[in-house]
C-alpha cells in the first residue's frame, strides 16, 4: 500500500476535481467563513489521511488514524449542513448532497484496497461532476466535465489498455446470474415500498423543471433554496425585472394603465396609451429595460383580396384587472411572519393613536453590487455592525391601496430595481416604511426588502425594565417612554386596569426576568384565552374580552400590550399582514398575503431602540428569534445535563468494557448457536473468533488464510493450538468439492472447542 | 461432509488401500538425508508430484547435489548429472547420433537427458543455446534428434541450480524460459540443531564405516507414476479456483510487476497445490495450499521493477481476500 500508485493517485485527482465543480456552487452563496472552515476541515482531513497511510504497512495505529480520517472525511459535509441549518445559515439540501457524493468519492479513492473500489470512486465522481455542470448557471461550468473526462479518458487508457480487446463486443460473453437471496430481498423492498405509497400515487403531481425537491416541498419553503430554484421564468423575470410582473399570468407593467414608477418611453412599441390623468412621481428610463419576450408571434391568418394601410394600433396584451390572483402583496421570503403597515403608540382606553414621531424623508442611500438600497440611518447602523444580520425578502405589490410597504419587523432597508430616488421612500411618524407622494404604492411593484435579524441573545440582553433614563443623548426617547407610561396609568379604567395587572400578576408569578416575564404573558395570552374574529360570543371591547377570554387578535394584541407596560416594558400595537406559513405556492416562487390575511399584534422596545414583535394570538405563529450557539448550548445543557452525563458515562463504561460485553454476548449468540446444520455452525465459530480477534485488535490479515492465522494465533499454547486445528481440518473440508454434496452425519464436540477458542493476546 | 475434529477423515492417507507405498515414504527417506530441511523437501516432492522441475538457488555447500541424489536414489530412478560451462553443448545434454563403420548406420547415444532425475549444475554459467536446449526438453518430454522424436522418461525431473554469487561470466535464464520451471527453491543453511547432527552423523567407529547402510527407499518409479496421477486427481473447490484466478489476475495488474503470472504459470500453481494438499493427506486444495506454496511459484515466475519480488508477492497475497469456511 505505501508505494506510489499512479492509479491511485488519478483516481484521487479526479476525485479532487468532481468535488472543486460543487465549489461555485457554493462559494458565491453562502456563509464565506462557514464554507472556509468547511473547505479547511476537508484538506486536514485529506492530508492526515494521506498522511498516515504512508505508515500503514508498519503500525496499525496508522491505519486506524488513516481510517478514521478517511470517514471523518466522508462525514465533514454531513455535519456542516446540519451545523449549518442549526445556525440559521442553511446550505441547501441538494448541495449538500453534492459535496458529500464528493467527498465519499474522495475518501473511497483514498482509502482504497481494491481496485473495484476505486472505480466505484471514479463512478461517483463522474456523476456527481456531470449533476453539477448539468445544474449550473455559468457557461465556464462545463470546463470541470472536460477536465474531468479528458482524466478519466487518460486514466482508463493507461490502465486497462491491455486489456481493451477483452472489452470488444465480439470478445464479451454475455453471462447472467441470479442470487436469489438478493432477488427476494429487492422484491420484499419494493412491496414494502409500494405499500408504503399506494395512496399517494394518484395525489402526486409532475414536478416543475428547474425543482429541486430537496429544497422544500408543497408545504414548506425551505430557507436555502436559492433564487429561481422551484419557481418559474416569470418570476425570476420579477425578481430580475423591477418592471416585469411575473406573478400574476404575463403582462408588463409598462403595458398597464395603471401609474408607473417609471416614465419610459418606447417608440418600438407604438402609439403611447392614454396614462392615466393625475401623474406620480417617476424615473426616467432607457427603452433597454424592455423586455423582448412580451413581444408575441404573429398570428397566420387567411389573406384577403385587398390590404388596407388604416389599422386599428395593435391589440395589447391582457391587462392587470384580467389578473386571476386575488392577493393583496406577494411575498418571497420566510413564511409565518408578519408584515407591519401601520404602528400605535398610545392608547386611551379605547382608541390606539401613533403620538411619537419617528419620521424621516431622508433615508441614507447606500448603492450595493448594481443595485442602489435605501436605509433607516438607525438601521444601517446596527447591520453595518454585523452584515451577517441581514435577511432580504421580496415584496409584489398587487392591489395594496396604501403608501406604506408592509414589511418585516426591524426593516433596515428597501431597494426597488432601477430606482435611485430619494424621494421615493420615507419612513413615516409611527416608523413604517412608506412612498412619499403619491396615492398609493404603484401596484405590481417589486420591492427588496432588507430586515435586521434579531437574536434572541440580544432581546436578553437589552430587554430591560428601568425606563430609559440612561439614554442622555436621545432626548425624544426618553419623553417618548414617559408618555407611554403615563398614558396607560392615566387613561385605563380602573376595572380594566385591574383585570390586567390580576393577569399579570398570576401569570408572572414565578418569574424575575422581564423576558420570561413577558413569554410568560404572552402564553398565557395564547393558552387561556381563545381567538374568535367573527363568532357571536366574540368580544367586542376590552372590557369584555378580559372577562370573556374570546375576541379578536387586535383585543389579544392590546392585552398584550398593555400586559408588557404593567410588566414596566414599552410597546405599540402593529397592523399589517400574516403571512401564512401555508401560503407559501412553491410553483410560483412566493407566498400570496390575501386580504382575509390582515392582523393586529404588538412590538416591544428594546433599550438600544429596536422594537421587536410577539404574538398574543393563538393560531399565528410566534416570532422566531435564533439563539445563538453558545446559548442554545447552554440551554440544551441545562435541559438535558441528567440524561448527558448518564448516557456519557454510559458510553465511556460501554467503551471501556467493550471486550467484556461483546465477549458475553458472541457467547450467548454462540449458544443459540446449537440449532444450526453444522456448516453454518463453523460459520459463526469463524465468524465469532474473527470478532473476537478484531475486538483486540488483531484483525486477521486480507491475504491470510483463517487455517494460517488460526495456527499462528494459538502457536503459544499447545492445547489451544491442537484445538484450533481439529477445527481448521473439520472446517476446511467446505472445500472438498465432494463435501458440498454430502449431508453431516456427525456432530463434532463445540463446547470443548468453543472453551478452548483462542483468546487473542 | 464429515466434521470429525478428532479423527478427519482427510488425514486418512491416500492410497493406503492399494499397498501402494504412500509419498510418506518417500519423504521420511528424503528427512533422513537431507537433516532439518522439512518444509523444503515437502515442496521438493510436491514439485515431483505434481511434474514439475525444480530450478534451485543456493550457495554452494548446502545439499543441493546431495538432494539430487537422494531423489534419484528415493524413487529408485536413474540419476545423470551436467556441470553446465561455457563450452557445454547442446548435444551433450540431449544426445547425439554416431555412424558405426561397423554396421554402417546411424547409432544413437542418448545424452544424460534419458535420465529419471537430471541434475543440471549451474544453469546459468552455460551458453543460452545449451541452456534453451535443455529447457525445450523439459517443456515437451522428448527430444528431437536428427528428425526423429526420441521420448524421455515419464518421470523425468529435472534439478538446476543457480549460483546466486559469483554471477561474473554468467548467462542468466531469460524469463520465458525461467517459466518452465515449477518452483525456485532456497534450501540456506541449516539451522543449529540440524548441523550438529550432520556433524555427529559424520563421526563413526571404524566398525560402522564398513556396515553404515542407507535405509531403502520403499517408492518405486511405477509408484511415482501412480501417486503424479492421483496428485492430478485431487479435487479443488469452485471457490478455490476463483481465489487462485484472483492472485493471478492481482499479480499481472499489480504497479511493481511487469510480467505477471501467464497460464501456465497458473496450471503449475495449482499442480502444486494439488501435491501440496495429497502431501498434507487430504484429497481437496484448501485456500492455505494456494497460499503456501506462492512463494516458491511465484518467485520463479514474477519479474519486478523497484523492489524485490518477495515484498511483491506479499503484497499481492495480502491484497486478495482468502475464501473463509462457509
Amino acid at each position: 500500500m505505501s508505494t506510489w500508485s499512479r492509479r491511485r493517485v488519478e483516481t484521487i485527482v479526479l476525485s479532487v476535481v468532481a468535488l472543486s465543480s460543487v465549489i461555485p456552487h457554493r462559494f458565491f452563496v453562502e456563509s464565506r467563513g462557514l464554507f472556509l472552515a468547511e473547505a479547511a476541515c476537508l484538506c486536514i482531513a485529506f492530508v492526515v489521511a494521506e498522511f498516515s497511510r504512508r505508515f500503514v504497512d508498519r503500525s496499525t495505529r496508522a491505519k486506524r488514524v488513516a481510517d478514521i480520517a478517511a470517514v471523518t472525511l466522508a462525514l465533514i459535509p454531513f455535519v456542516f449542513a446540519v451545523a449549518s441549518r442549526t445556525i440559521g445559515r442553511p446550505i441547501a439540501f441538494e448541495i449538500a448532497t453534492l459535496t458529500v457524493f464528493g467527498c465519499v468519492s474522495l475518501a473511497m479513492a483514498i482509502g482504497a484496497t481494491t481496485h473495484r473500489i476505486g472505480s466505484l470512486a471514479l463512478i461517483i465522481s463522474g456523476f456527481l461532476v456531470l449533476f453539477s455542470a448539468s445544474i449550473s448557471d455559468s457557461s465556464y461550468a462545463v470546463v470541470f466535465p472536460v477536465i474531468w473526462m479528458l482524466g478519466c479518458v487518460w486514466h482508463l487508457i493507461a490502465n486497462h489498455w491491455e486489456r481493451l480487446d477483452l472489452a470488444m463486443p465480439e470478445s464479451v460473453q454475455r453471462s447472467w446470474s441470479l442470487r436469489p437471496s438478493v432477488v427476494i430481498v429487492t422484491l420484499l423492498v419494493l412491496v414494502v415500498a409500494g405499500y408504503a405509497m399506494k395512496d399517494r400515487i394518484t395525489s402526486s403531481k409532475r414536478l416543475t423543471a428547474g425543482l429541486m425537491p430537496t429544497s422544500g416541498g408543497s408545504e414548506w419553503s425551505d430557507p436555502s433554496a436559492r433564487s429561481g430554484v422551484g419557481s418559474g421564468d416569470a418570476a425570476v423575470a420579477a425578481k430580475d425585472r423591477a418592471e416585469s410582473f411575473g406573478a400574476v399570468d404575463s403582462d408588463i407593467f409598462l403595458e398597464s394603465t395603471e401609474s408607473s414608477l417609471f416614465d419610459m418611453f418606447n417608440d418600438t412599441i407604438g402609439e403611447p396609451k392614454q396614462k392615466n390623468k393625475k401623474q406620480e412621481r417617476a424615473q426616467a428610463m432607457g427603452p433597454e429595460n424592455f423586455i423582448q419576450s412580451h413581444a408575441r408571434n404573429a398570428k397566420s391568418e387567411q389573406g384577403g383580396g385587398s390590404f388596407s394601410t388604416d389599422r386599428l394600433p395593435p391589440k395589447k396584451h391582457h391587462h392587470f384587472k384580467d389578473a386571476t390572483d386575488a392577493s393583496v402583496v406577494q411575498w418571497d421570503g420566510p413564511t409565518g411572519i408578519r408584515l407591519a403597515m401601520q404602528r400605535y403608540d398610545t392608547f386611551d382606553g379605547h382608541d390606539w393613536n401613533q403620538s411619537a414621531d419617528l419620521s424621516n424623508e431622508k433615508l441614507a442611500r447606500v448603492p450595493m453590487a448594481d443595485a442602489v438600497w435605501f436605509f433607516d440611518p438607525f438601521l444601517r447602523g446596527v447591520l453595518q455592525r454585523n452584515p451577517d444580520a441581514a435577511s432580504v425578502g421580496l415584496l409584489k405589490v398587487i392591489r395594496l391601496d396604501a403608501q406604506r410597504l408592509p414589511v418585516p419587523m426591524l426593516t433596515a432597508g428597501v431597494h426597488i430595481k432601477e430606482i435611485d430616488r430619494q424621494d421615493f421612500f420615507g419612513i413615516a411618524e409611527d416608523g413604517s416604511f412608506f412612498m412619499p407622494g403619491r396615492e398609493k404604492v404603484p401596484p405590481l411593484t417589486v420591492v427588496h426588502v432588507a430586515s435586521v435579524v434579531l437574536m434572541e441573545d440580544e432581546i436578553h440582553e437589552k430587554l430591560v425594565v428601568a425606563p430609559a433614563k440612561d439614554f442622555p443623548e436621545n432626548g425624544s426617547l426618553v419623553r417618548e417612554e414617559e408618555a407611554l407610561r403615563n398614558v396607560f396609568e392615566g387613561t385605563l379604567t380602573s376595572p380594566t386596569a385591574s383585570a390586567i395587572q390580576e393577569l399579570v400578576q398570576s401569570a408572572i408569578a414565578n418569574h424575575t426576568n422581564p423576558v420570561d416575564q413577558l413569554n410568560a404573558c404572552v402564553e398565557e395570552l395564547r393558552t387561556r384565552f381563545v381567538f374568535d374574529r367573527e363568532g357571536e360570543s366574540s368580544a367586542t371591547s376590552l372590557d369584555e374580552f378580559l372577562r370573556s377570554r374570546r375576541g379578536g387578535d387586535h383585543l389579544f394584541a392590546t392585552t398584550a400590550a398593555l400586559m408588557a407596560r404593567q410588566i414596566g416594558l414599552s410597546s405599540r400595537l402593529v397592523t399589517g399582514f400574516y403571512v401564512r406559513p401555508d401560503a407559501f405556492d412553491l410553483s410560483a416562487g412566493h407566498a400570496s398575503v390575501l386580504p382575509q390575511d390582515v392582523h393586529v399584534w404588538a412590538e416591544i422596545r428594546l433599550n438600544d431602540g429596536r422594537w421587536f414583535e410577539i404574538e398574543p394570538t393563538p393560531g399565528y405563529m410566534q416570532p422566531h428569534y435564533q439563539p445563538s450557539w453558545s446559548l442554545a448550548a447552554r440551554r440544551f445543557a441545562v435541559a438535558t445535563w441528567p440524561l448527558m452525563s448518564v448516557g456519557m458515562l454510559t458510553l465511556l463504561v460501554a467503551w471501556f468494557t467493550r471486550r467484556l460485553w461483546i465477549d458475553c454476548l458472541l457467547t450467548a449468540v454462540w449458544s443459540l448457536g446449537r440449532w444450526l446444520r453444522p456448516r453454518r455452525r463453523i460459520r459463526l465459530a469463524i465468524g465469532i473468533i474473527e470478532a473476537r480477534a478484531r475486538l483486540a485488535g488483531h484483525r486477521r490479515p486480507t491475504g491470510k488464510s483463517q487455517r494460517a492465522w488460526l495456527e499462528q494465533l494459538t502457536r503459544t499454547n499447545a492445547k489451544i493450538a491442537t484445538a484450533a486445528r481439529n477445527f481448521s481440518d473439520a472446517a476446511m473440508s467446505c472445500f472438498s468439492v465432494m463435501a458440498t454434496h454430502r449431508r453431516a452425519k456427525r456432530q463434532p464436540n463445540w463446547s470443548l472447542f468453543y472453551a478452548s477458542t483462542p483468546s487473542p493476546p | 461432509m464429515n466434521l470429525t475434529a478428532h479423527n478427519p477423515a482427510s488425514t486418512k492417507p491416500l492410497g493406503s488401500d492399494r499397498s501402494i507405498p504412500d509419498v510418506s515414504s518417500l519423504r521420511s527417506y528424503l528427512r533422513g538425508v537431507l537433516l532439518g530441511k522439512e518444509e523444503q523437501i515437502d515442496l521438493v516432492i510436491a514439485c515431483l508430484l505434481s511434474r514439475g522441475h525444480l530450478l534451485l538457488d543456493d550457495l554452494p555447500g548446502t545439499g543441493k547435489t546431495t538432494l539430487a541424489k537422494a531423489i534419484a536414489e528415493g524413487i529408485h530412478g536413474q540419476l545423470a548429472r551436467v556441470q553446465c560451462t561455457p563450452d557445454l553443448m547442446p548435444a551433450d545434454i540431449t544426445g547425439f547420433s554416431m555412424f558405426n563403420q561397423k554396421t554402417r548406420e546411424f547409432e544413437f547415444h542418448p545424452g544424460p537427458v534419458f535420465a529419471d532425475v537430471l541434475l543440471a549444475d549451474e544453469l546459468n554459467r552455460t551458453t543460452p543455446r545449451t541452456q534453451s536446449a535443455l529447457l525445450e526438453a523439459m517443456a515437451e518430454r522428448q527430444v528431437t534428434i536428427d528428425g526423429k522424436p526420441h521420448p524421455l522418461s515419464e518421470t523425468f525431473f529435472v534439478i538446476a541450480t543457480q549460483n546466486p554469487i559469483d554471477s561474473h561470466g554468467a548467462y542468466p535464464l531469460p524469463e520465458a524460459q525461467l517459466d518452465r520451471f515449477a518452483i525456485k527453491l532456497r534450501i540456506g543453511y541449516p539451522d543449529r540443531d540440524a548441523q550438529r547432527r550432520i556433524l555427529q552423523r559424520e563421526v563413526r567407529t571404524v566398525d560402522q564405516i564398513e556396515t553404515v547402510t542407507k535405509a531403502e527407499s520403499p517408492l518405486s518409479l511405477s509408484d511415482l507414476r501412480h501417486l503424479q496421477r492421483e496428485a492430478q486427481s485431487v479435487a479443488v473447490h469452485p471457490r478455490v479456483t476463483d481465489y487462485m484466478i484472483d492472485l493471478v489476475e492481482a499479480s499481472r495488474s499489480d504497479e511493481a510487476v511487469e510480467l505477471g503470472v501467464s497460464p501456465r504459470g497458473m496450471m503449475c500453481w495449482q499442480a502444486i497445490s494439488q501435491a501440496w494438499a495429497m502431501l498434507k493427506g487430504r484429497n481437496f486444495v484448501t485456500p492455505t495450499d494456494v497460499a503456501e506454496v506462492a512463494r516458491p511459484v511465484l518467485s520463479v515466475r514474477l519479474l519486478t521493477h523497484g523492489e524485490t519480488v518477495d515484498t511483491a508477492i506479499d503484497r499481492i497475497m495480502n491484497s486478495v481476500p482468502a475464501p473463509e469456511y462457509k
